[in-house]
C-alpha cells in the first residue's frame, strides 16, 4: 500500500510540472498582456498614456522577458521562495490576495456541500425506497429543475422575487451595515437569509446528481441476495436500508467527494458574480480577464494541485476498500 | 491750530482703535461636525483652518446640516473614488472659468515666463501639519523630474522647446514656476494634466530620496511602513502611492475625505471600505461651517452595473449614474430617486461612431479613407432616424460627431451636417471617391480589388448589435463589410500596431470639453489608442491633418486668451469641414439617479474628463435632508 502511495506521489511531480507549463502558456497566450488591458482601462477612465509610459510599464512589470523566462522565474519564486509571485491587478503578492478570501470561500464551500449531501442523501434513499411513487417523481423533479436550470438565472429569479416582496437586495453575505459595524447578533437573522440564496443557487445544482447517484445504488443493493436474506432473517427495514444498503451505495458517493475538494477552493464563479459573492471564482475570472497571468496562474495551478490530491485520495479510498487494487498493484 | 492739530490726531487714534476692535469683532466665527467635536482630539475649529478657508459660495448651495454618509457603489478605487473628492491648485467652474482652490492665487509675468503661486496661509494636511510651497516645489522637484510617480513631467511643466519648468519657493507659502520660453495658459494646462502639484513631503522625503538613490529596497520598507503595502517593486510603489495617493490608507491629503485606516474598511480592492472626512479640510459654506457637511463616503463594492442599480433601488446606494434604459425602471420603482441631467463632452453618441484610420498603411485604403467624399458617403448612406430608434428602443435622436450645445464650436449646421438620408448621393459620392461598382453590386477599388471595410470594435460593448443594425444601409449602399468584435487589449495592440482599418465604438472617444484644454483624441500624434489618427504624428501628416498639429502648436505660443479662442475655432473648424469621424446617433447625456435624501446636488452641470466627472458637483457641499 505505501508503495503505492509512493509511487503516485512521484507521478505527482512531473504532472503538476506540466501542469503549469501549459498554465502559464495558455494564461499568456492571448494577444496583448497586462499592461494592455491596464492601460485600455485607464484609458477608459480619461488617463492619457504616451508609448513612453506604456514601455516603462512594461519594463518595471517585467514584461518585456520572453514568457517561458517568465514561467521560469515565477516556478523559481515558487520552489525557492514560496513566493507565488506579484498580482498586478491588486498589487500586492498572490497569496495576500488568495488567502483575503480563502476562509469565505471555504467556509460557504464548505456549507454548500454539507447542503448537498444533507439534502440529497435522504431523498435519493427516500426515492429508492419509494420508486415510482408520486414522492419519487416529485423529489426527482425538484432535483432535475435544480441541475437543469442555469445558476445564475436561478439567482436572478430569487433575487428578483426577493427585492418584489421584501424591497430588499440581498447582494452578497453582507449587507452594507455589517461590513460598516462588524457582525453583531441582531444581523444573524438577515446574514442567514442572504446564506440561504446561494446554498439554494449553487446547491441545487449538485444535488440531483446525488439523488440520482443514491437511488441507483440503493435500487441496486436491494435487489442483492444478502439484503434478501436480511429481510428472510426477519431484519427491520430500517436496519436493511442504514445498516447494509446505505453503507454500500455510499462508496461511490464517497469517492466522488474528493473531487469537490477544487470547487471547495474555488467556489462557483458565475453565480458568485451575479449574487455579489466575495468568494475566490470571480478573482479568478478578473485575474484571467486582465491578464494578471501570475494571480490566475496560481489560482489554476492550486485548483490543479487540489485535483490531484483528490484523485489521489480517491485512489487510496478505493485501494483501502477494493482488495482487487491493491492485489493488481502487487501483482 | 496746534492744538486742533492734537485733537484730530487724537479723533484719528481713536477711530483707528474703534476700526480694529470692530475688526477682530468680525472674525468669523467657524463652526465644526459634531463627529469632530465627539472625537475631542483635534481642538478649535478655527486653528485647523487656513487663516483665508476657501468659502463654497455657488448660488445654488444651500447651508446644509452636518452628519451621515453618501453611500456609494464601486469596482475598486482609482478615479472612480478619486475624481470626486480631488482638489487641485486651481479648478474648473461649471461655466469653464478657472478658480483658486488650494491655491488661493496666481500671478503671471508679462512676458508668461513666471507663475507666481500663491497658497492658503495656515493650510494643513489631513493628518494636522502643515502644506506649504516646499511641498509642491519638491513633489515636482523630486518626484516629477525624477518620474518617481511613473508619470514624470507633465507637458503644463514643458516649455515650447520640451524643455522642463523650474518650480522654486519663494516663501512658505508663495513659490513660482519658470519657463525658458512664454507659456501661455500655465494654469489651464495645469489644471488638466496635472491638477494637484502637491505631495506631502514629510511622509514621503525620506522614501522618494531613497528611490532616486537606487536604495530600492530601504524605499520598499518605507513604502509599506506608510500604507501597509508591500510593493513588488519601486516604479509601482511610486505610482500607486503619488499618484493614486488616494486609493492607500495613511497617506495624508488635502482632500475632504481620505481614506480610513481601521482595519476591513481600507482597502479599495476589499468588499467594503471608507472615506472618513478630513478634520483639517480647509473649505467651509457661507455660513462659516466648515465642510464636509456628511462624515464619510462609504462603498460597497459590486461586479457590475446592474447590481449598482439594484443597490441604488433598494437604497443601499444614494448616488449612481445611470443609462437612459435604467431610468424607466427608477420610476417604476417608485424609489424616492431624483434624476438629473448633464450634457456631454462627447461628439455624438459613443456607440455610433465610425472612426477610419487616416494614416493606414495601405495605400488604396489611405487615399479613399482620406476622400471627404467617402467620409460624407457613409454618413448619409444610413438612415438615422430609424436607425436611432432601432439602436436607442427610441430613446435618442439621430446625430453628427459635433460639439454638444454650450461647448466651443458648436454650430447647428455642424451638428446636422452628413445627416440627411441619401442612398443616391452617397452612391454618386463613393464614385468619386474612385471605387467603382462590380458586377456583384458592391463598390470595388478602380483597378478591380473587392473593397471590404473590415470594422473592429471592443468586445462586450454592445457594438455587435449596432453593427447589426448599421449593415443593411452599408450593404444597401453597395458597401461590403467585415465585422470583428475583440477583447480591449487585442484592439489597444492592433492600435499601437497601426493594424486598424476602421472602428466602430471609440476606444478613447473624440471630444472633450475643449480642444485646447484636453486634445489627445482631436489633434493627430497627441495620445495613442486613437482609432482616426492612429500612428500619425507631425511628421506623417499632410494637408488639414498637418494644418490641425500646426494650430495646436501655435496655441502654445499665444498669449492673448481670445486669440487662443481664435484658433481653437480654426481647429474645430477643420474638424468641421472634413468630418474625420462621424457618428449616427447624438451624444447620449449623463444621467445622475440621486436618492432625493441628498441635497445640494449640481442640477446643471457638463459630465466631462477635465471637470473631474462627478467632481464638479462638489460632493463636500452635499447634505442629507433632515
Amino acid at each position: 500500500m505505501l508503495k503505492y502511495i509512493g509511487k503516485r506521489l512521484l507521478l505527482f511531480i512531473p504532472t503538476l510540472i506540466i501542469i503549469s507549463f501549459v498554465i502559464f502558456f495558455i494564461i499568456q497566450l492571448p494577444p496583448g498582456d497586462y499592461v494592455t488591458s491596464y492601460v485600455a482601462a485607464m484609458s477608459a477612465e480619461g488617463e492619457v498614456f504616451t508609448p513612453e509610459d506604456i514601455a516603462y510599464l512594461r519594463e518595471h512589470f517585467g514584461l518585456d522577458d520572453p514568457w517561458f523566462v517568465q514561467y521560469l522565474n515565477w516556478i523559481k519564486g515558487i520552489v525557492t521562495e514560496g513566493d507565488f509571485g506579484y498580482s498586478f491587478e491588486y498589487g500586492r503578492s498572490v497569496w495576500s490576495v488568495i488567502m483575503d478570501r480563502l476562509y469565505l470561500t471555504l467556509a460557504v464551500s464548505f456549507i454548500i456541500l454539507l447542503f448537498q449531501y444533507g439534502v440529497s442523501l435522504p431523498i435519493g434513499i427516500y426515492c429508492a425506497n419509494h420508486q415510482y411513487s408520486a414522492g419519487d417523481y416529485a423529489l426527482s423533479f425538484i432535483g432535475f429543475i435544480g441541475t437543469a436550470t442555469p445558476n445564475f438565472l436561478l439567482a436572478i429569479i430569487i433575487m428578483y422575487y426577493i427585492y418584489v416582496t421584501t424591497g430588499n437586495v440581498y447582494l452578497g453575505l453582507f449587507s452594507t451595515e455589517m461590513l460598516q459595524n462588524g457582525m453583531r447578533w441582531e444581523y444573524v437573522p438577515e446574514f442567514l437569509g442572504r446564506c440561504m440564496i446561494p446554498l439554494i443557487v449553487i446547491g441545487t445544482s449538485g444535488t440531483c446528481g446525488i439523488i440520482r447517484t443514491v437511488r441507483a445504488q440503493m435500487l441496486d443493493e436491494q435487489a442483492r441476495q444478502y439484503t434478501l436474506t436480511a429481510r428472510a432473517k426477519g431484519c427491520s427495514e430500517a436496519t436493511i436500508t442504514y445498516k447494509y444498503c446505505l453503507r454500500a451505495a455510499l462508496n461511490p458517493v464517497v469517492s466522488g467527494m474528493a473531487g469537490s475538494l477544487r470547487t471547495i477552493f474555488s467556489g462557483s464563479t458565475v453565480s458568485a458574480i451575479v449574487m455579489n459573492l466575495a468568494i475566490q471564482g470571480p478573482v479568478l475570472l478578473t485575474a484571467l480577464k486582465s491578464q494578471d497571468m501570475y494571480l490566475a496562474g496560481t489560482i489554476v495551478l492550486i485548483q490543479a494541485v487540489l485535483v490531484l490530491l483528490g484523485t489521489l485520495l480517491s485512489d487510496i479510498a478505493l485501494a483501502w476498500l477494493d482488495p482487487r487494487i491493491r492485489f493488481s498493484e502487487r501483482g | 491750530m496746534r492744538n486742533m492739530k492734537k485733537w484730530l490726531s487724537l479723533a484719528l487714534a481713536a477711530i483707528m482703535c474703534l476700526s480694529a476692535t470692530a475688526a477682530l469683532a468680525e472674525t468669523p466665527a467657524y463652526a465644526e461636525a459634531p463627529y469632530i467635536t465627539n472625537l475631542g482630539t483635534y481642538g478649535a475649529v478655527a486653528d485647523r483652518l487656513p487663516k483665508e478657508p476657501m468659502v463654497e459660495d455657488a448660488e445654488y448651495l444651500t447651508i446644509g446640516t452636518y452628519g451621515g454618509e453618501l453611500k456609494r457603489s464601486a469596482g475598486g478605487g482609482n478615479w472612480d473614488a478619486g475624481k470626486p473628492i480631488e482638489e487641485g491648485l486651481f479648478r474648473f467652474t461649471t461655466t469653464g472659468e478657472i478658480e483658486p482652490n488650494v491655491a488661493k492665487g496666481y500671478d503671471v509675468s508679462e512676458d508668461a515666463k513666471v507663475y507666481t503661486i500663491y497658497l492658503r496661509e495656515g493650510m494643513k494636511w489631513s493628518d494636522g501639519q502643515p502644506f506649504t510651497a516646499e511641498d509642491c516645489v519638491w513633489f515636482y522637484n523630486a518626484v516629477c523630474l525624477n518620474k518617481v510617480d511613473s508619470k514624470g513631467v507633465r507637458d503644463c511643466h514643458k516649455d515650447a522647446n520640451g524643455n522642463p519648468a523650474k518650480v522654486e519657493k519663494v516663501d512658505d507659502y508663495t513659490f513660482t514656476v519658470t519657463f525658458e520660453t512664454p507659456k501661455y495658459g500655465f494654469v489651464e494646462a495645469l489644471s488638466v494634466d496635472l491638477k494637484w502639484h502637491y505631495a506631502p513631503k514629510h511622509i514621503f522625503e525620506e522614501m522618494v530620496q531613497n528611490i532616486i538613490d537606487g536604495k530600492n529596497d530601504e524605499a520598499l520598507a518605507i513604502g509599506k511602513q506608510i500604507c501597509g503595502t508591500e510593493f513588488s517593486d519601486v516604479g509601482k510603489m511610486g505610482k500607486e502611492m503619488l499618484y493614486y495617493f488616494w486609493n492607500y490608507p495613511g497617506i495624508p491629503t488635502l482632500n475632504p475625505y481620505v481614506l480610513s485606516t481601521e482595519e476591513g474598511k481600507n482597502s479599495v480592492k476589499g468588499e467594503y471600505y471608507e472615506f472618513v472626512r478630513n478634520p483639517y479640510y480647509w473649505k467651509v459654506d457661507k455660513a462659516g461651517n466648515q465642510l464636509p457637511y456628511m462624515d464619510k463616503i462609504i462603498y460597497t463594492t459590486v461586479s457590475n452595473v446592474d447590481q449598482q442599480l439594484m443597490l441604488l433601488l433598494d437604497g443601499t446606494v444614494d448616488y449612481q449614474t445611470v443609462g437612459m434604459d435604467s431610468i424607466q425602471t427608477i420610476i417604476e420603482s417608485g424609489t424616492k430617486i431624483n434624476i438629473y441631467e448633464w450634457s456631454g463632452a462627447e461628439w455624438g453618441d459613443v456607440g455610433t461612431q465610425l472612426h477610419f484610420n487616416l494614416n493606414i498603411e495601405d495605400e488604396d485604403h489611405k487615399a479613399l479613407f482620406n476622400n471627404p467624399d467617402f467620409r460624407q458617403a457613409m454618413s448619409i448612406c444610413v438612415n438615422r432616424e430609424e436607425f436611432a430608434g432601432l439602436y436607442s428602443n427610441n430613446w435618442q435622436e439621430g446625430g453628427q460627431a459635433a460639439p454638444q450645445p454650450g461647448a466651443l464650436g458648436y454650430s447647428e449646421e455642424w451638428a446636422k451636417k452628413w445627416t440627411e438620408y441619401d442612398v443616391a448621393k452617397a452612391q454618386q459620392l463613393f464614385e468619386s471617391a474612385g471605387l467603382v461598382k462590380g458586377e456583384d453590386g458592391f463598390y470595388d477599388f478602380a483597378d478591380g480589388c473587392d473593397f471590404v471595410l473590415d470594422i473592429v470594435s471592443v468586445a462586450d460593448n454592445g457594438a455587435a448589435d449596432t453593427y447589426k443594425i448599421l449593415e443593411p444601409y452599408f450593404r444597401a449602399a453597395g458597401i461590403k463589410c467585415t465585422f470583428k468584435d475583440s477583447d480591449r487589449s487585442n484592439i489597444d495592440n492592433d492600435l499601437m500596431a497601426n493594424a486598424i482599418e476602421c472602428m466602430l465604438l471609440p476606444v478613447t472617444g473624440i471630444g472633450e470639453i475643449s480642444i485646447v484644454l484636453k486634445p489627445n483624441s482631436m489633434v493627430p500624434g497627441k495620445a495613442t489608442n486613437v482609432a482616426w489618427y492612429g500612428t500619425m504624428t507631425k511628421e506623417t501628416a499632410t494637408g488639414d491633418l498637418l494644418k490641425l498639429i500646426e494650430l495646436q502648436e501655435k496655441i502654445d505660443v499665444t498669449s492673448d486668451a481670445g486669440e487662443r479662442t481664435k484658433i481653437a475655432l480654426e481647429m474645430l473648424k477643420l474638424h468641421e469641414e472634413n468630418m474625420w469621424t462621424i457618428a449616427y446617433v447624438a451624444a447620449a447625456p449623463t444621467y445622475h439617479a440621486v436618492n432625493a435624501r441628498i441635497q445640494n446636488f449640481l442640477a446643471e452641470g457638463v459630465w466631462s474628463d477635465v471637470y473631474r466627472d462627478m467632481g464638479i458637483a462638489h460632493c463636500q457641499c452635499w447634505y442629507i435632508a433632515e
